[in-house]
């Protein structure tokens, strides 16, 4: 075990020792700044308020207009309600806004008036939550209101208002579900409607203000505040293809390039079988390229620090497995996120080790396996497309691991076993090839 | 030589690449302390014999022994007693000589510091050690293949052609440092050549091989008879050739012309005794005696090109 060690030490030492290797290692580097940089761009171009916000006099003004034009049955609470806001100077992103509106609904003249001189006036918000538990038939809002009376929430907490009505929108969803009558994507949809109240009340319980779950990935944001720091480690996770191409241009030299300078021999009459050489190399490959994924990690973490800054740095990911949930530093998350992700940078790096060793060409072995790695989506969604079912058992269609976990895999019932042992065999199937080209070949 | 030093044990060794049978039957035995000479003509399967000793190609027929080790059935503890070049000695150009032999010093067990910086003063690289191999010359380079060969303290070491491409002073340099590790570290030391007189400054032993087959195995001083038999050649200048060869009392066959001198062939028992008798006869005839040779053992060169020439009759020699 020494001694394979001893063969690593001299496969790094070659490796590392390349001028190509070195400006692959700063690559990856720049790349980690490039996409904090990026994002720290993007969001200084977009705005907080993606939605267009009217002044809320004008807005107010306008209802009570057309509240006096048209007359509709019960106007008399909305104008009370309108003019009583617009001489309190409400904003409409006010918290409190939908609280009045709901009081309005609830009571009638003096009521109503000494009900929002509550919620606006004496801050005695308590009274209303009584007021307003007390008149809703919805079961959530019902819910919300004794939580927020038993809890000491006032309104215009943002972060738990945020998960109340989470929480209080899934309650009432689940109230109106009848169990008996479910298809099975329904019971799916009831499912995750379940673990969103879970997470929700188990946020509100541990006084937890973000979950680095709900972070959307770079490419789906529309507002500055959607980018925070989680939001861009997430994203450089789907990023690691950059890795994957270093790696296969690694991968696809270390045999072809003992041939090429015609160290082979030097290499083969040493003490060594050839076998362990040639472990030696791929393990070297492999381990290569987490190295460089550990390398992305730690230089995301002062990159996006820079550009982006710290903010929220310490929130956790939540989850729920089995109906439990379960708090995880986000850190780890990212960590299993790459982790997902390399499954298909260390397939394709097998393949171009296999190709350069039976070949013993660096320059064929990463252009067949580049192009597949470009082309292999492509034919695997094609072929779906014309329900051409045996693509299932294709290396592509097995290699976004991650996809397959949250269980929307390429190909309806594709399991996890499924996808590792269809990966599983193509990998053996590329090992033995190099095994072949390399142990067998006559020098 | 006793059985116990024979540290490479050939028999029977067949291969055959694609159609072409390139090997038959090769059987030779080296031992320790000597150089043996590899000889035979370009393709006649030196580089294939060698390759299938050190491992790069394997062998369809025979066995190989590195010091009683079975290559095919103990590879690592054969080839740990053997060190060698193979073609030409390409190192990784990008390291300095020293990280390429750190290289190969960790493939091999029980290589020190130590023992890098003791073969690097034997080859006397010490000076450039630390540069980048690109920048060495072929010499350099042939050296530093040396150097890496013996690291190990391998009992047997094998050289392909080590001598091509290197000028005279460094293929005297090479020789020095191979005549010196088989005579004094008793190592086998196997050379590959094509040229007789290249082998005959080196060698205590050459192996003659043509078109795959051996042709036989001969100490350099058999070789040396064989090629000029019973007799031996002198050759005169003089100034008036016509009249002092008429003063050489020999036979007339064994007397003649080459290139504006007079070559002689004398019987090998009293040759010293006869090239004196004529020496006198030319000076007491009047004539000027330039100088007195034994002729350059071209004749070696010859044997071994009309045996290698007719290789279906077996190539017996003497």
């Amino acid at each position: 075990m020494a001694k394979f060690f001893r063969l690593v030490k001299n496969e790094y030492i070659k490796t590392l020792k390349r001028v190509s290797t070195k400006i692959m290692l700063v690559l990856v580097v720049l790349a980690a700044v490039a996409l904090s940089g990026i994002a720290a761009f993007g969001k200084s171009q977009m705005s907080n308020e993606y939605y267009y916000v009217e002044d809320s006099y004008d807005y107010y003004q306008e209802q009570i207009d057309w509240l006096e034009t048209t007359q509709p049955v019960g106007y008399e609470n909305q104008l009370t309600l309108y003019e009583y806001l617009q001489e309190a100077g409400v904003e409409l992103d006010d918290v409190r806004y939908e609280v009045a509106e709901s009081l309005a609904a609830t009571l009638e003249g003096v009521e109503l008036v000494e009900s929002l001189d509550s919620l606006f006036v004496n801050d005695d918000w308590q009274a209303v939550c009584e007021v307003l538990r007390d008149n809703t038939i919805n079961e959530g809002d019902k819910w919300a209101y004794q939580y927020r009376i038993d809890n000491n929430i006032p309104f215009g907490d943002t972060w738990k208002d945020d998960a109340i009505t989470q929480a209080a929108q899934a309650k009432t969803a689940l109230a109106a579900v009848d169990l008996d009558m479910l298809s099975s994507d329904e019971a799916e949809q009831y499912r995750e409607m379940q673990e969103t109240e879970q997470l929700a009340l188990y946020r509100l319980d541990n006084n937890i203000e973000r979950n680095t779950a709900d972070n959307m990935s770079l490419f789906d944001t529309y507002e500055a505040d959607q980018i925070d720091f989680w939001t861009v480690f997430y994203t450089s996770a789907s990023m690691i293809s950059i890795v994957g191409l270093l790696i296969i241009v690694v991968a696809g030299s270390s045999v072809a390039s003992e041939f090429s300078q015609g160290t082979i021999k030097f290499l083969l009459i040493n003490p060594v079988k050839r076998w362990k050489i040639l472990m030696s190399k791929y393990f070297t490959v492999i381990s290569l390229g987490y190295i460089m994924l550990a390398l992305l990690y730690l230089v995301m973490i002062p990159a996006i620090g820079v550009f982006i800054g710290f903010d929220g740095i310490s929130a956790p990911y939540l989850y729920v497995d089995d109906g439990v949930v379960h708090t995880m530093s986000s850190f780890l998350r990212a960590v299993q996120m790459y982790l997902l992700n390399s499954v298909s940078i260390i397939v394709m790096a097998t393949l171009a080790f296999a190709i350069s060793s039976l070949f013993r060409s660096a320059a064929f072995s990463i252009g067949v396996t580049v192009f597949l790695m470009l082309m292999g989506n492509t034919i695997v969604t094609l072929l779906r497309a014309f329900n051409q079912d045996w693509a299932r058992y294709l290396v592509f269609s097995n290699t976004d691991l991650a996809s397959i976990a949250e269980g929307t895999p390429l190909f309806a019932q594709q399991s996890l076993t499924f996808a590792i042992v269809v990966l599983i065999a193509h990998m053996a199937v590329f090992i033995l090839t190099a095994w072949d080209g390399f142990v067998k070949r006559e020098v | 030589m006793s059985d116990n030093n024979v540290l490479l044990k050939i028999s029977g060794v067949n291969k055959t690449i694609g159609k072409r049978q390139i090997l038959h039957d090769i059987t030779f035995e080296a031992y320790a302390g000597e150089v043996f000479g590899f000889l035979g003509p370009n393709g006649a399967g030196k580089t294939t014999t060698i390759k299938i000793i050190v491992g790069l190609l394997s062998l369809d027929e025979g066995e190989i022994y590195v010091d009683g080790a079975d290559i095919r059935k103990h590879f690592e503890a054969a080839m740990a007693n053997v060190g060698g070049i193979v073609e030409n000695p390409e190192m990784y150009k990008y390291m300095t000589g020293m990280e390429n032999l750190r290289q190969y010093a960790r493939m091999r067990n029980g290589v020190t510091q130590q023992r890098i910086d003791e073969v690097v003063s034997l080859v006397k690289l010490s000076n450039r050690i630390n540069d980048k191999v690109s920048k060495y010359s072929l010499g350099m380079r042939q050296r530093l293949g040396v150097a890496q060969a013996i690291l190990h303290h391998p009992k047997v070491l094998i050289l392909d052609e080590p001598t091509n491409g290197l000028d005279p002073a460094g293929i005297k340099e090479l020789r020095d440092i191979l005549k010196e590790l088989a005579h004094k570290e008793k190592i086998c030391v196997m050379v590959s050549s094509h040229l007789m007189s290249e082998m005959e400054l080196m060698c205590d032993r050459v192996g003659i091989i043509a078109n795959g087959r051996m042709l036989g195995v001969h100490t350099m001083a058999e070789l040396i008879s064989a090629s000029s038999g019973d007799k031996k050649e002198y050759v005169i200048q003089v100034d008036d050739i016509t009249k002092a060869l008429s003063v050489i009392d020999i036979d007339e066959s064994k007397k003649r012309i080459v290139d504006g001198r007079i070559a002689v062939d004398l019987p090998v028992e009293n040759a010293q005794e006869q090239i004196s008798i004529i020496n006198k006869a030319i000076i007491d005839a009047g004539i000027r005696l330039y100088t007195v040779s034994e002729a350059e053992n071209k004749k070696l060169e010859d044997v071994f090109i009309q045996l290698t020439k007719d290789t279906q009759g077996g190539g017996q020699i003497g």
